[in-house]
């Protein structure tokens, strides 16, 4: 369990420096997160918190006796982790919300509903990134095909960036404007059961 | 599809659930390496851009729906792409983005649509497509001719310390209390920078969950008592009784960007009135 106390020998044993170590642990628990998503984990939050708590109740021989890569430790008990939850999606009912699914007639409303929400969160979220991330966003994400691609190589060039570097401000645009609006569309309180349905 | 180099094409069939054994070099050095991990991030929003934008064939449709959809926080980044996709579609020109998007569905429809929201008034469209007018005020009160004159009468001050540095912190530690008198009509915060030597800052202003975030950009430090401060003037009226949170990126001479550096948290006591 993670407790302030156990936190800091956490950090203590990722880093040296708490502020490196910090940002270790962020990083780790992030991508924890995000393998347990694309393992298709359901709860892939919890599993990375699992993953966490797990090692830190090894921590007293981690920090004895480990010799290598923290992150490489995390990725074991990850590996671990993960066949047990397979193995229980695979064995239980899967969690609500589609258990009990509304009455197709409500359930269109409310898909109305949250797309115009999520629209007007896009265009207010869109409104609030700086000017210069508006415009980028705006130029990278209007084309398809062909014309995206010729459309990518200009604006990479107009901006005196290589291809893979313009990728790369557009993907840090992408992560503040995507925060911003699932910020906004929980402050709108979006029905979570049809914000999220498979198209 | 844009042309992709050896590593991203790894990475592209790893997320595509077409890697055997590999996927654990794959998952272990995401883990190790935080800019491999970036830039596996950076080839999954590609796919989702292309399966969005119908540039992908059927069967890899088919293994993106499998192994890119199965949770909510997946299928989020998909309606959001969509809807970045939608909007940047239909602004062609500031303003009209949604009467693009409305016209390239269903064009009676959009007709009618149109007209009722013209009928209901443009003015809740105009509001949510221009700037917050307190996004306005507080870039005017924070510009640095308004910044360096004296304080006014009614102008409330006060110094605040960061609660976390680089999202590192207690966030309700030592969490200061304002008691904003009546009648005052700017608050001046001086942000102690503990340290940080950034050119300027860009600032948000997060104010409990129901409000959208403010921003104003290239706030510079002022020396006081020989510490750096940044002095940051907000609207009293933006700051409404309970929790806010001013979080500071650092902007350096070439305009690059150090981001959510110092944090600062504080209440709002009460009625201000």
């Amino acid at each position: 369990m993670l407790t302030s106390e156990t936190f800091e020998r956490l950090l203590a044993w990722l880093d040296a420096d708490r502020e490196r170590a910090g940002e270790k642990y962020r990083h780790i628990h992030r991508t924890l997160i995000q393998i347990f998503v694309w393992k298709r984990c359901m709860d892939a939050e919890a599993w990375a918190d699992e993953v966490v708590d797990r090692v830190v109740e090894k921590l007293p021989e981690l920090a004895a006796d480990y010799k290598g890569n923290p992150a490489l430790y995390f990725y074991g008990v990850a590996k671990r982790a993960a066949n047990e939850c397979r193995r229980e999606q695979f064995t239980h009912e899967p969690l609500s919300p589609t258990l009990n699914p509304p009455a197709p007639e409500i359930r269109d409303e409310e898909e109305e509903k949250t797309s115009s929400t999520l629209t007007e969160c896009t265009a207010g979220c869109m409104a609030r990134l700086m000017r210069a991330e508006r415009k980028l966003l705006r130029r990278y994400y209007r084309w398809r095909g062909q014309k995206k691609i010729d459309a990518h190589r200009d604006l990479a060039k107009e901006l005196g960036l290589k291809p893979g570097a313009l990728r790369v401000k557009v993907h840090r645009a992408r992560a503040k404007l995507d925060e911003c609006i699932i910020d906004c569309m929980q402050r709108k309180g979006a029905d979570e059961t049809i914000w999220w349905k498979k198209t | 599809m844009e042309e992709l180099d050896d590593e991203q094409r790894l990475i592209r069939r790893y997320l595509m659930g077409q890697l055997g054994p590999e996927r654990e070099r794959v998952e272990e050095r995401m883990l190790a390496d935080p800019d491999y991990f970036d830039r596996v991030l950076i080839v999954e929003e590609g796919l989702f851009e292309d399966f969005v934008f119908g540039d992908m064939s059927a069967p890899e449709r088919e293994s993106f729906n499998e192994h890119l959809l199965s949770s909510p926080r997946q299928v989020k980044k998909l309606e959001i792409t969509k809807a970045l996709k939608n909007y940047a579609g239909a602004t062609r020109r500031p303003g009209a983005w949604w009467i693009g998007s409305l016209m390239s569905e269903h064009k009676l429809g959009a007709a009618l649509a149109l007209a009722a929201l013209l009928l209901l008034g443009s003015f809740a469209a105009y509001r949510m497509l221009m700037r917050d007018p307190l996004e306005t005020e507080l870039a005017r009160l924070n510009s640095r001719d308004a910044i360096s004159a004296q304080p006014g009468p009614s102008v409330y001050a006060e110094t605040l310390t960061a609660s976390r540095f680089r999202g590192l912190g207690a966030r309700n530690d030592g969490e200061k209390e304002l008691t904003i008198p009546p009648g005052t009509e700017v608050v001046l915060l001086h942000l102690a920078l503990s340290g940080d030597d950034s050119e300027s800052y860009n600032v948000t202003l997060t104010r409990g969950a129901k409000e959208w975030p403010l921003h104003i950009e290239g706030v510079r430090p002022v020396s006081a008592d020989g510490a750096k401060v940044l002095p940051v003037k907000i609207p009293s009226r933006a700051l409404t009784a309970g929790p806010h949170e001013l979080t500071l990126s650092g902007v350096a001479l070439d305009g690059s960007l150090d981001e959510n550096i110092l944090s600062y948290t504080f209440r709002v006591a009460g009625d201000k009135k």
